[in-house]
């Protein structure tokens, strides 16, 4: 009997559709939050009779095929621009464009987000809400060191990234905050937190000036709102819930017409 | 379990949150010196159902990584730093620190905190202090700021914080104390509010910058005599915000009774 382990398959794919739709929901007023879409493929089919066999003399054409129900095959992430959110705050500051900022963690590592809700610690670096710190380059395009905004007050962000803050009455330059593309950026790994992190099939990391081509432009005393979409996702929610439903309904039938198998014989 | 009624409940959660601090920053709307606080959220770890593969030149596309979210959290409680207009008041001990800054109190228990709030009254002894706590006002030497009764008629401070008595006998002006401080800090978003309308120096925060008296205010602060500030709550964005957090939390609640009815088709499939 097929049908019921088609119907589980059926079962265990929109189990997965929900948890996603589930997390989209989560995350409709996360900043910078990017929204996921599951993706499903048809499971190998059972073939039953090969194609070009015959019957009495006469070729009988195509395949027949039974497919043996639904598998998820990939979770892809939808990087659409978000809605901007202005605040009046002059620590944040929003990207309108593809790129990613980059930070460095507690550990070292390289990280890159979309949340541009930063704040000047009072160690004088400038850093996301969890710490991280934001990498800022110079003029030259190399890594300036960490700690230079130390004692500034009044930050400002332009469109081109470029930090200035006032220190001792004079509003000095304190580099650029770079963007960040990626060959593939739907490959990168989500890390929590509003990060993302490097995969195989990302590429590397490539610096790029904001306001250049193909990285966007920033916009200051705004974030980014989650690009989430409630009427979608609510949308979403029916159909999977739909096809739930019939799927385990697959299965109750399956079970039936098993029952009445096995009670043919008396 | 699903995975979907925890994210939805993650979600619930913070939804709650940013509908107190919304809460919160109403109560507040007109509370002399109030700086409004905000909530941003952030993912919460993702499980990988599948890693990403490298691409082989000519061969095999690199994939991507599947992998599902398990919800939001808190991201941050920001205190959101930006002035507030003036409301003038024409009582000459009230003060507002226009630009950056915090005035200094020494709190009963011998605390030293810092406000925006600037509605100061003189007590029976003449001292300068907030009178919702008896905190007193500390001048830049960090003494606090007597206009004895006895000896002056009158007082006036100038926007450079200098407190000039004027003497009851023939009125000649003398400067009392050190000028009124004014305290700036590295990162004043890192204040920890303690109530009061006060604040008190956290890790975070960095060490307090004095200025008044011989070291003059830093450009672009300076006081206003006869004036308070008032909250930085914007209603308009307030109850933007109430809206988001209502839609969110109703999304979310929806998403776990469908999670429920799915649970309860799981159950149905086995009849008796």
């Amino acid at each position: 009997m097929r049908l019921l382990s088609t119907g589980a398959a059926g079962i265990r794919a929109q189990q997965v559709a929900l948890d996603v739709v589930g997390d989209n929901m989560a995350n409709a007023n996360t900043t910078g939050f990017k929204a996921s879409q599951p993706d499903f493929a048809e499971a190998l089919a059972t073939e039953l009779r090969p194609a070009n066999v015959t019957l009495n003399g006469a070729p009988v054409g195509a395949t027949l095929n039974v497919g043996a129900g639904v598998f998820y095959n990939a979770i892809g992430t939808d990087f659409k621009q978000g809605a901007m959110m202005t605040t009046d705050r002059s620590a944040d500051v929003a990207i309108n464009g593809s790129g990613f900022f980059e930070v460095t963690t507690a550990n070292g590592g390289k990280a890159y987000t979309r949340d541009g809700n930063f704040q000047v610690d009072a160690a004088g670096n400038l850093c996301d809400t969890n710490g991280n710190i934001v990498t800022l380059v110079d003029d030259q395009g190399n890594v300036m060191p960490n700690g230079n905004l130390l004692n500034t007050q009044e930050l400002e962000i332009g469109s081109d990234g470029a930090v200035t803050a006032m220190l001792a009455a004079q509003r000095m330059s304190y580099g650029q905050i770079p963007l960040v593309v990626f060959p593939n950026q739907e490959g990168l790994q989500k890390m929590g937190s509003n990060l993302y992190g490097i995969s195989a099939s990302s590429g590397a990391a490539q610096f790029a000036k904001a306001g250049t081509t193909g990285a966007g432009s920033l916009q200051s005393k705004a974030l980014e709102a989650s690009n989430v979409d409630l009427a979608a996702n609510m949308t979403d929610l029916i159909q999977v819930q739909r096809a739930y439903q019939m799927n385990s309904r697959m299965v109750s039938d399956g079970d039936q017409m098993w029952g009445i198998a096995n009670s043919l014989r008396r | 379990m699903m995975r979907s009624l925890y994210s939805a409940i993650s979600g619930l959660k913070n939804h709650q949150t940013k509908m107190d601090v919304i809460g919160n920053n109403i109560a507040n709307v007109n509370t002399t010196g109030f700086k409004k606080s905000r909530v941003t959220f952030s993912t919460m770890l993702s499980q990988t159902m599948k890693g990403a593969s490298t691409p082989t030149a000519g061969t095999a596309g690199g994939t991507n990584p599947m992998q599902v979210g398990l919800g939001s959290s808190l991201a941050s409680i920001d205190q959101i730093m930006t002035d507030g207009s003036q409301q003038t008041t024409g009582n000459p001990s009230d003060l507002k620190i226009a630009g950056p800054g915090f005035f200094t109190l020494k709190t009963t228990a011998g605390e030293t905190v810092y406000s925006r709030s600037g509605a100061f009254n003189k007590d029976a002894l003449g001292q300068l202090v907030d009178p919702a706590s008896g905190a007193l006002v500390l001048d830049s030497a960090g003494n606090t700021i007597t206009i004895d009764p006895a000896t002056y008629g009158s007082y006036d401070i100038a926007p450079t914080g200098v407190v000039t008595g004027y003497k009851l006998t023939d009125g000649t002006p003398v400067t009392i104390g050190a000028g009124i401080q004014i305290a700036t800090f590295p990162n004043p978003a890192g204040l920890t509010s303690i109530g009061g309308s006060f604040y008190k120096v956290s890790n975070n925060s960095g060490a307090a910058t004095s200025y008044g008296g011989g070291t003059p205010y830093p450009s672009g602060t300076s006081l206003v005599t006869g004036a308070l500030e008032m909250s930085n709550v914007d209603l308009s964005q307030e109850f933007t915000d109430m809206i988001t957090a209502q839609r969110g939390f109703q999304a979310n609640s929806r998403v776990i009774t469908v999670s429920d009815t799915m649970l309860q088709e799981l159950i149905d499939l086995k009849r008796n």
